[in-house]
C-alpha cells in the first residue's frame, strides 16, 4: 500500500530545512595581512608609512637598527593586496619605480624577492632585522612575531 | 697655434691617462676593498622592436621597415664606504659599449663622490631610463632626449666626476643634487659621439652640468626639478670647430591616482666658433600622460614641440633631429617582468613629416 507525505510531513519537512539552513555557521576567518619579523630581530614598531619608505628602498633606521624588507611573491594575493593597499602602486609600477632608482644609481637597494615560502622563512629566521608580509593565520603556524597589521578583510 | 698644439696635444694625452687609469680602478676597486658588509644588484634588460615607417621621406632615407634588438647589463655594489656601478649595452647591428663604469666614495651615508664614465644629467628622460625599455612606459623617447649617437642634439654620456646626494627638505619631502663636470663628445657630419673609455678617443673638452630635484614625500614617486649644463663640443671636419652648448630646464614626474604626468622643457642655446654661421637657440617640450587602466593595462600619449628651432645653425647638422611629435600607444605587463607596447606617432624632421607604427617587446631580470 503507497502511503504519500500528508501536509502536516510536508510542513514539518520544510521547517526542518528551513531550520537547517537557518543554524548558526561557524564564524568565517577574517584574513589578516600582517608585518612580520624573524625571531633574529629585535621588537620594534613601525608606522605603515615607514612600512611604505621601506619597500620603496628608502633606509629606515629605529633604535639603531636598519630593517631590511623581504618581498613575499611566494603568496600572490598577500602581495597583491600589500601592494594595493600599503605601497598604494601596482605591482609592475612598483618594480619599474625600484628599478629606475637603481639606474638612476640614486639608490643600490631592492628588497630582495622570495618567490617559495621555505626560502622566505629561512631568510627571516636567519637574517637579522628582516622584515615581511603575510596572512596572520600563516604567520602565527609558522611561530612569527608579529610586529603591525597591515590590512583586515571587512566583515 | 703652436702654443695651442703643445697644450691641446697635453690635454688628450692626459685625458687618455685618465681613462686607462679610472679603467684598472674602476675594474680593480671591488675586488681591493676589504671584504666588509657589502650587497649588490644587477639587472638586465632585453628587448625588441619592428617599426613600420611611412611618409614623404620613405624610400630616400627612411627604410618602410625596420627591426632592432638590444640588451643591456647593469651592476651594482656597494660598501658602508664605496660603490661601483656599471653597464654595458649590445645591439644586433654590432653596436656594444660600456655605458657607464663608476666608482664612488661615500662621504656621508647619502652623499657620494663618483669617478668614471655617466649619464648626462641635462633633462630628465636620459637618466631615468636610459637603455632599460621595459621602465619606460611608451616605446619612443622624446626627440630632445634621444640618444647623441641616434640623432640626438644633447651629449648622453660624460667622462669625469660626479657628486650626488639627498638631503632632507621640509617635513616629509627630500632634496636631492647630481653635480658633474667632465668631458663630453665631439661632434662630426654624422653627428654628436659620446667619449669612450676604451677605444679611438676623438676631440673630448669640458662639459658641467647641476641638477636639483625635489621630491615631496620619500614614499611618493612624485618629482620636480630644474637642470643646468653647458657643453663645449669639438667639431670634426665641419666647417667650424667647437659648439658652446648652454642647456637648461625644468622637469616634473608626478602622479594623479592612476594618471601619471611626465614632463620637461629645455632652453638651448648654441654658439658655433670660428664659422660663419652664427648663434642660436630654441626651446623644446615634452608632456607624456599614462593611464593605469589595471596592473595590465596602461594607455598613453604624448605630445613634443620645439619652438625658434628654424634659427639655431646648430641643429643643421641635425637632419633627423625630431622636432615635433604627436603619439598615442597601449602598453601590457605580463608574465614576470614583461611588457608589450604598441604606438604610433607623427613626427616632423625639418620640414618633412613622417608616421611611425611600433611594436616593442621588453623585459627585464631578475
Amino acid at each position: 500500500m503507497k502511503r504519500g507525505l500528508s501536509l502536516a510531513g510536508v510542513v514539518l519537512l520544510a521547517i526542518l530545512v528551513a531550520n537547517t539552513f537557518a543554524l548558526p555557521l561557524p564564524a568565517a576567518e577574517v584574513r589578516r595581512l600582517v608585518l612580520v619579523a624573524g625571531n633574529a630581530s629585535p621588537a620594534v614598531s613601525l608606522s605603515q608609512e615607514e612600512v611604505r619608505k621601506l619597500y620603496l628602498g628608502v633606509l629606515v633606521t629605529k633604535e639603531g637598527k636598519t630593517f631590511l624588507p623581504l618581498c613575499n611573491h611566494a603568496d600572490k594575493l598577500a602581495y597583491e593586496i600589500f601592494m594595493q593597499k600599503v605601497v598604494f602602486m601596482s605591482g609592475p609600477v612598483y618594480e619599474r619605480a625600484l628599478m629606475s632608482r637603481l639606474v638612476r644609481a640614486a639608490s643600490s637597494f631592492r628588497p630582495p624577492e622570495y618567490t617559495t615560502e621555505k626560502e622566505l622563512l629561512q631568510a627571516l629566521a636567519t637574517t637579522p632585522n628582516t622584515l615581511t608580509y603575510m596572512w596572520a593565520d600563516k604567520a602565527e603556524a609558522a611561530g612569527l612575531r608579529i610586529v603591525m597589521e597591515l590590512w583586515r578583510e571587512k566583515e | 697655434m703652436n702654443h695651442f698644439l703643445v697644450r691641446w696635444t697635453f690635454v688628450h694625452g692626459a685625458l687618455r691617462t685618465l681613462h686607462v687609469a679610472m679603467l684598472i680602478g674602476l675594474i680593480a676597486g671591488p675586488s681591493l676593498v676589504n671584504a666588509q658588509e657589502s650587497n649588490h644588484d644587477y639587472l638586465i634588460f632585453l628587448d625588441a622592436s619592428a617599426y613600420h615607417h611611412s611618409g614623404t621621406l620613405v624610400g630616400d632615407d627612411l627604410k618602410r621597415n625596420e627591426g632592432e634588438a638590444k640588451g643591456t647589463f647593469l651592476y651594482s655594489w656597494q660598501n658602508d664606504r664605496y660603490r661601483f656601478f656599471a653597464e654595458a649595452h649590445v645591439a644586433d647591428e654590432g653596436e656594444a659599449e660600456l655605458a657607464r663604469l663608476q666608482w664612488g666614495w661615500r662621504l656621508a651615508p647619502q652623499t657620494t663622490a663618483w669617478v668614471g664614465r655617466f649619464h648626462n644629467p641635462q633633462g630628465y628622460w636620459n637618466t631615468q631610463y636610459h637603455h632599460g625599455a621595459y621602465l619606460q612606459t611608451s616605446i619612443s623617447r622624446p626627440g630632445i632626449e634621444q640618444f647623441d649617437d641616434m640623432g640626438g642634439v644633447i651629449p648622453s654620456h660624460f667622462i669625469g666626476v660626479q657628486l650626488d646626494s639627498t638631503q632632507p627638505a621640509g617635513n616629509e619631502g627630500s632634496l636631492r643634487y647630481e653635480f658633474g663636470l667632465g668631458v663630453s663628445g665631439e661632434l662630426d657630419e654624422k653627428g654628436l659621439e659620446s667619449p669612450l673609455l676604451v677605444g679611438p678617443q676623438g676631440s673630448a673638452k669640458t662639459t658641467a652640468s647641476l641638477r636639483l630635484a625635489y621630491m615631496p614625500s620619500e614614499a611618493e614617486l612624485d618629482t620636480f626639478g630644474v637642470f643646468l649644463g653647458q657643453n663645449r663640443i669639438p667639431a670634426k671636419e665641419l666647417d667650424f670647430r667647437e659648439v658652446r652648448q648652454t642647456v637648461a630646464g625644468i622637469f616634473a614626474n608626478m602622479y594623479i591616482k592612476d594618471l601619471r604626468l611626465t614632463g620637461a622643457v629645455f632652453f638651448m642655446r648654441d654658439e658655433l666658433e670660428d664659422g660663419t654661421a652664427g648663434a642660436g637657440g630654441f626651446a623644446n617640450a615634452y608632456l607624456q600622460a599614462e593611464y593605469q587602466l589595471n596592473p595590465v593595462w596602461t594607455p598613453y600619449v604624448r605630445a613634443e614641440g620645439s619652438h625658434g628651432d628654424a634659427d639655431d645653425p646648430y641643429l643643421m647638422q641635425f637632419h633627423d633631429f625630431v622636432r615635433a611629435r604627436r603619439l598615442l600607444g597601449l602598453r601590457r605587463d605580463f608574465g614576470r617582468k614583461q611588457a608589450l607596447k604598441v604606438e604610433y606617432a607623427r613626427s616632423r624632421i625639418e620640414t618633412d613629416r613622417y608616421n611611425d607604427l611600433a611594436v616593442q617587446w621588453s623585459m627585464v631580470f631578475p
